[in-house]
């Protein structure tokens, strides 16, 4: 009885070891670059949900056209600095340079000063967004 | 205790580690999911499709298009 439980142990240490040697090779470690696009991507796709729940509550007259105005062109240039951020980061600058364009880059960008309750919710996001992005550029900084 | 008995608690400790290990590669391929060159790729291509669409938006609402931030 005791050899048998000690094949069968020794079966099962086997069969871990082998399971163990076929695990995928280790995803490379995050740099601050992939972070400050990963923050990019997230920023972008709450400002594109902010835009066009904005047109809808346009169009259904919650939002005033002074409003209105004033929140697609601050859609437009977070828009404008994903874009361009993306670039940058795509590019083979050396991180100190990247951190020098986007930290101007985001500066750039003023909150627009609007009433409509409906919308504050929205710019929370992407102001939380623009915050998070922040963060990930100051880890290039050198 | 019989061979069918060890056999059944070999088995399900052999069930609990499998569970375990599955979880660990699920944390650690969330924790690394961004940085794989596949995992930038598709981010970059997200925010080159938010791009058009916020472009594509702007233009069907007759509102002029965004100008580069200096």
């Amino acid at each position: 009885m005791k050899r048998k439980h000690l094949i069968l142990s020794l079966f099962l240490v086997l069969l871990l070891v082998g399971c163990a040697k076929q695990s995928p090779a280790p995803a490379p470690p995050a740099t601050p670059t992939s972070t400050a696009i990963q923050s990019i991507a997230i920023l972008s796709s709450a400002n594109l949900a902010a835009a066009q729940s904005t047109v809808a509550l346009h169009k259904s007259g919650t939002v005033a056209d002074a409003d209105y105005r004033a929140l697609m062109s601050y859609y437009g240039s977070v828009d404008m600095l994903c874009y361009q951020s993306k670039t940058i980061l795509a590019s083979s600058r050396t991180d100190a340079e990247k951190y020098a364009e986007l930290s101007v880059l985001a500066s750039s960008i003023i909150l627009p000063k609007v009433t409509t309750p409906e919308v504050q919710a929205q710019l929370s996001a992407i102001a939380a967004s623009t915050a998070l992005l922040i963060q990930s550029v100051q880890r290039l900084k050198p | 205790m019989t061979p069918l008995e060890v056999l059944q608690m070999c088995n399900a400790a052999l069930a609990t580690a499998s569970t375990a290990v599955v979880l660990i590669e699920k944390i650690r391929a969330d924790v690394s999911a961004g940085s794989s060159d596949a995992a930038v790729t598709a981010l970059l291509a997200q925010i080159d499709s938010n791009h058009s669409a916020i472009l594509a938006l702007l233009a069907s609402e007759q509102l002029p298009p965004p100008t580069l931030l200096s």
